[in-house]
């Protein structure tokens, strides 16, 4: 090729991109007169589109168009959604009252039939995300339209917290027909909820899933006419397409954006930033209890003297972070006790080390097991997670100060999954986020409790009895001493050591505000869509 | 010595014979090696699903997908569908490994064929250059460039580049293989305008290790006797770089391309999630992450092919590039 | 100084600059050569003889410092443009390379090789090219040219490469080749079949043959003796082998297997251009205070030349 044809081509392509680019613009045109914004470009990290409702990611549905039951507020407790109240006496027998005005997005109404069949049908398909939910429900009673009652197989006093963790019911009229759910591939008959969006295409090779408002919602009409999921794969450009104005908000599924952009999103005149509570615990070092030595609850207080909280998490937070007592519930839970602070002390860690006979016995900087072997204690952690490597090696040094060689074992994430399941670690690096206080009898107790998934191991009768009870008990006094003795229990145990938490960052285009957070879906909540509005500026 | 070329018929059926065992071990492998890293798609379920499921229902799903059966009744049960062409069901993705690996090879392909063949003709023309005129300014130059290349990091590289031509400049999208909503010649200009940037790092990417391989060997091939009595002949120096030089360059470089049109189809997963593409790099890649078998196997499967395929491709061109090696095959 | 001449060169000299120092390869060489005269140059490896064949051609790579003149025609080989240097090179001059197996590039056909010398050289094209060539192949000894004309090099022997090397330098029809070891490697009847091979086809040409072997030389008219870049002796090839003056020369004879395989004391050093005097007189056992001076290449009888102050 001569360089005049070259050159013909190389102008050729740029009339090209400018042609397409003043397109595009075009098609981001912002709202019109009636105060509703007529379209909300979200850049999101949540991978492929998938729709499916036997997928084990449904997420879609669950934050544009379907409700479940009940939902939770900004602050983690459950509110009503689709059922507007509820009683029971026993947390046996539950009693649902329904909103008596919600359609399905093809006009038929919602009935206390669609909430009988979605439990009976997840149950029975044994789809992913609720089949254990429902298997707990021994039967199902619609005595009319808008009323469910269901009746435990035996009284569960954490079963609203297990209803709003599947945020989703499905249309009988619709799912009766479907017998075997992976052949079901009519996409938009999937996306037919009572949500307050409805699904109108997605773009394979754009990587756009597009949204339409529901006018007929029985809230209201949704405050914004149009969404558009840009779907990216990395923070770095959604980042970049947030500066250049491309979209409104990135979408960042439970993480938020990396505090590494905010001093660039900070410059930028056209981008402010919130932070919101995570609800949970960044990253804790997790002991299986019932592993030699750690089984020490004496050795894993004196591990947890050797680490030095406060610059750890300086170093991994960047300023949006904050330490949790020892006691782990975060301060927003209900029943909420005080308990200690993490204490960091290196000269305690040492002396209570060397009284409990981990000593260096064979002077070569490192400390020994009481009866003269190698401790080598070994630290999992999800090398697909850089900032738990980052931290991991931040603690090996802090032990390593005290004389503890702490061996990190770097696997991919179903390698770390399958050896916590096969209870196999000594001690894991992992985060609590919002979910894993609410599972089981709550307060923890899933992750905490050998009989669950007990990912701390914990088989002590003493620790046992109060979760049981705490499962077990309606009275809210009683329930309030349990909460408090199962935080006493953390923090004089220590199963867990908190490290450090982290709000998270939500940057967005100040052309929109009123952004409502959610513990499971963050900024793309119910309130964010109804009230979601234009700056006045 | 001297012998007649009248094997073919024997050399062809010889040649189909150890290729279908050469796949028959491949699909065993490939049903085995997933099955060999630690974990199963259930475990993974085990982190975020815990939110939604008991423990013990994970044995359920288990037995639900047949991975509770013993290893060589899932053997065999792979093998037969296999047989009947039916790759099925994604664990992770409750679709069709078909459908799924259907659409993904033909965004991959429109992504990395072109930038193969690109790459491929950029590092003969370059390297070609560099190799008769080694030592020049313009040698060393391009060498210690392609070099830094072929060592950069390429995820950072690509970060810039995008950084550069889409975010600073506007010149190109920031990802994507369209922008959405077009049809017709405006869409198929849409597309090419978002694979612009893409390919041209993918193209560059390819070009240097191929490169390097052209240059070094045309400098081996210039130090060759049969060169000297070319230029005894009074040969000019055209004539001996495209014919007497390139020619022997040629098995080379239909190895290299050979291999590379291979593995065409394993995607390129950097560029993928630079650029947010769904291709079969970031596929394989979540599948492996996740364990999804029936995907990973599916995945492999058409790897393989491919692989196979470009192996007889090279092995045909191999023979009429370089006659000494269709004479030792034909001999075996 | 016989104007006349085919090829005459006037104090040649090459030099090699490697990390070890310059290595002076040939120094000061005189050569004349006349039409249709043959001459062998002979010597151990190492003492000049290939760079000389190959500095005639204008052979050597950039590294080479080559001085002195070169006359081919009595036009200066070292002052001519690229199209007169390609038209000398396998036109007026052919060589004949050594190593015959790495001789042709093993991706091209014989015939195509020989084609592209003939088309080269202008003296045929096309069909005309593919006819002279087959003819040359047929010519070199071959029952079969056609079946060696579509040949790849490697299913011919080594014998056979020689003489298809040889069929392809006299397809040109040179005024003069130069034959660099035509019969290296060879058992005795091969030898004697492509030293008659090559004087056959070359009868109407000039020839310079660069041999290590006696036997080779011998088919010469004129042999000229080289030692550490420098020609030691020269002469009619029957006078000088049979009455050699230099103690080098009596030593290659001696060191010949017909001759009892006598070796020569000590090794060639490729420094002994530097040394002052006779570059032979470390090996000499003559050697006397009067070889601390270089001697020249005299006169000692008609025809011939020799190097030593003893001769």
């Amino acid at each position: 090729m001569n360089s005049k044809s070259k050159a013909i081509l190389i102008s050729m392509l740029i009339f090209a991109s400018i042609l397409l680019s003043g397109y595009i613009g075009g098609a981001l045109a912002a709202s019109e007169g009636d105060g509703r914004i007529s379209n909300l470009v979200i850049g999101s990290d949540m991978g492929d589109f998938a729709a499916n409702m036997a997928d084990f990611n449904c997420n879609y549905q669950m934050i544009f168009s379907h409700e479940g039951l009940i939902d939770y507020d900004s602050n983690g407790e459950v509110v009503p959604r689709l059922a507007e109240s509820w009683e029971t006496t026993d947390m046996k027998k539950w009693i649902f009252h329904l909103v008596k005005n919600a359609t399905w997005h093809d006009g038929v109404p919602f009935t206390s039939k669609d909430v009988k069949f979605t439990m009976e049908y997840t149950r029975d398909k044994k789809i992913l995300y609720g089949a254990t939910t429902y298997d707990i429900i021994n039967s199902i009673e619609t005595p009319d339209d808008y009323t469910v009652i269901l009746n435990l197989k035996e009284p569960n006093a954490v079963f609203l917290a297990k209803l709003a963790n599947v945020p989703i019911v499905i249309p009988e009229h619709i799912y009766a027909k479907v017998d075997d759910l992976k052949k079901f591939t009519d996409i938009d008959k999937m996306f037919i909820g009572t949500g307050p969006y409805i699904f109108d295409s997605y773009d394979h090779a754009a990587g756009i899933v597009n949204f339409k408002a529901n006018d007929n919602y029985w809230v209201g009409k949704p405050a914004i006419k149009n969404i558009q999921m840009r779907l990216f794969k990395n923070q770095d450009t959604m980042m970049m397409a947030l500066q250049n104005g491309e979209i409104d908000l990135p979408y960042l599924y439970s993480k938020g954006a990396s505090y590494y952009y905010v001093p660039k999103l900070m410059d930028n005149k056209k981008i402010k930033l919130m932070t919101f509570d995570s609800l949970g615990i960044r990253n804790t070092i997790i002991f299986n209890t019932q592993k030699k030595p750690f089984d020490s609850k004496d050795l894993r207080r004196s591990m947890s003297l050797a680490i030095n909280y406060e610059n750890l998490m300086n170093l991994m937070t960047a300023g949006y972070g904050s330490l949790p007592n020892s006691g782990l519930v975060p301060k927003s839970t209900k029943y909420y006790t005080e308990t200690k602070p993490m204490e960091y002390d290196v000269e305690k860690a040492k002396t209570q080390l060397d009284r409990l006979g981990f000593k260096d016995k064979d002077n070569d900087g490192l400390r020994e097991m009481p009866d003269g072997s190698k401790f080598k204690p070994e630290l999992v952690v999800q090398s697909s997670n850089d900032e738990s490597v980052r931290a991991s090696e931040l603690i090996k040094k802090d032990l390593g100060s005290v004389g503890i060689d702490l061996e990190i074992k770097l696997v991919d994430s179903s390698t770390y999954w399958k050896i916590i399941g096969e209870k196999g670690h000594e001690m894991i690096l992992g985060g609590l986020p919002f979910w894993t206080i609410k599972g089981y009898k709550g307060y923890y107790t899933s992750i905490m409790d050998s009989r669950n998934y007990g990912w701390a191991n914990i088989n002590d009768p003493a620790y046992q009895s109060i979760a049981d009870n705490l499962g077990a008990t309606m009275d809210e006094s009683k329930k309030e001493k349990l909460a408090e003795e199962i935080q006493n229990y953390y923090s004089n145990e220590l199963p867990v050591i908190p490290l450090y938490s982290m709000d998270f960052i939500q940057p967005y285009d100040k052309k929109y505000e009123g952004y409502v957070t959610h513990p499971m879906w963050g900024v793309l909540s119910l309130g964010t869509f109804m009230n979601l509005h234009e700056s006045e500026e | 010595m001297l012998r007649p070329n009248s094997k073919t018929t024997l050399y062809i059926s010889n040649k189909v014979f150890r290729y279908a065992i050469t796949i028959f071990i491949i699909l065993t492998l490939n049903f085995f090696i997933p099955r060999m890293m630690p974990g199963d798609p259930m475990t993974n379920m085990l982190g975020e699903g815990a939110r939604w499921m008991d423990k013990a229902y994970l044995d359920e799903l288990r037995a639900e997908y047949g991975l509770d059966r013993p290893l060589h009744e899932q053997y065999l049960t792979y093998l037969s569908s296999l047989a009947r062409f039916d790759l099925g069901y994604s664990i992770n993705k409750s679709l069709k490994v078909k459908d799924l690996l259907m659409e993904r090879i033909f965004w991959t392909l429109l992504l990395v064929f072109p930038s193969v063949i690109i790459g491929g003709a950029v590092a003969l023309i370059l390297g070609s250059f560099a190799g008769f005129r080694q030592g020049s300014m313009m040698d060393r130059l391009m060498t210690s460039l392609l070099l830094l290349l072929y060592s950069s990091p390429s995820f950072l590289f690509a970060m810039i580049m995008v950084s550069i031509f889409s975010f600073h400049l506007g010149w190109f999208p920031l990802g994507n293989f369209a922008s959405g909503k077009m049809h017709g010649a405006s869409y198929v200009l849409d597309v090419a305008w978002h694979l612009f940037l893409p390919i041209a790092i993918l193209s560059l990417f390819e070009a240097t290790y191929t490169y390097l391989v052209i240059r070094n060997s045309i400098t081996q091939i210039l130090g060759e006797y049969f060169i000297f009595v070319a230029r005894a002949k009074g040969l000019s120096n055209r004539v001996i770089e495209l014919q007497h030089v390139i020619r022997n360059v040629l098995p080379q470089f239909i190895s290299i391309m050979a291999l590379n049109f291979g593995f065409m189809v394993s995607g390129a997963l950097i560029i993928e999630i630079v650029f947010s593409l769904n291709g079969m790099g970031t596929l394989i890649y979540d599948a492996v992450i996740s364990r999804d078998y029936p995907v990973m196997q599916g995945a492999f499967l058409v790897l393989t092919f491919f692989l196979i395929a470009a192996n007889f491709a090279a092995d045909l061109l191999y023979g009429i590039a370089d006659p000494r090696i269709a004479d030792a095959k034909d001999s075996i | 100084m016989s104007q006349g001449g085919l090829l005459v060169v006037r104090g040649l000299s090459v030099a090699f600059k490697t990390q070890k120092g310059t290595v002076q390869a040939i120094d000061g060489i005189d050569l004349d050569l006349n039409e249709n005269e043959t001459l062998a140059i002979v010597g151990e490896s190492g003492c000049g003889k290939s760079v000389l064949g190959h500095a005639i051609m204008r052979l050597l790579d950039d590294i080479a410092v080559v001085r002195g003149s070169v006359r081919f025609r009595e036009k200066e080989v070292y002052e001519m443009d690229t199209t007169a240097l390609l038209n000398l090179r396998g036109g007026l001059i052919s060589l004949v390379p050594q190593s015959p197996s790495s001789s042709f590039n093993p991706v091209i056909t014989i015939g195509k090789q020989i084609e592209e010398l003939i088309e080269k050289a202008g003296k045929e094209k096309g069909n005309g090219a593919r006819k002279r060539a087959l003819e040359y192949l047929s010519l070199a000894g071959f029952s079969e040219p056609e079946l060696i004309h579509k040949s790849y090099p490697h299913r011919l022997s080594g014998g056979m490469c020689e003489r298809a090397l040889i069929a392809m330098a006299l397809s040109v029809e040179p005024e003069l080749v130069i034959a660099d070891e035509p019969t290296k490697g060879l058992d005795a009847l091969s030898r004697k079949n492509i030293l008659g091979l090559l004087h056959k086809l070359a009868k109407d040409a000039s020839m310079i043959m660069i041999t290590h072997d006696l036997k080779a030389a011998e088919t010469c008219e004129r042999l000229a003796v080289m030692y550490s870049g420098e020609i030691v002796e020269e002469g009619p090839t029957g006078i000088v082998l049979n009455h050699p003056r230099h103690v080098y020369t009596k030593g290659l004879i001696d060191a010949q297997p017909s001759r009892g395989m006598t070796p020569i004391k000590g090794r060639h050093n490729l420094f002994s251009h530097n040394a002052e005097g006779c570059r032979f007189k470390e090996r000499c056992d003559a050697a006397s205070n009067e070889c601390n001076n270089h001697p020249m290449l005299s006169k000692v009888e008609d025809y011939r030349k020799v190097r030593c102050c003893h001769a």
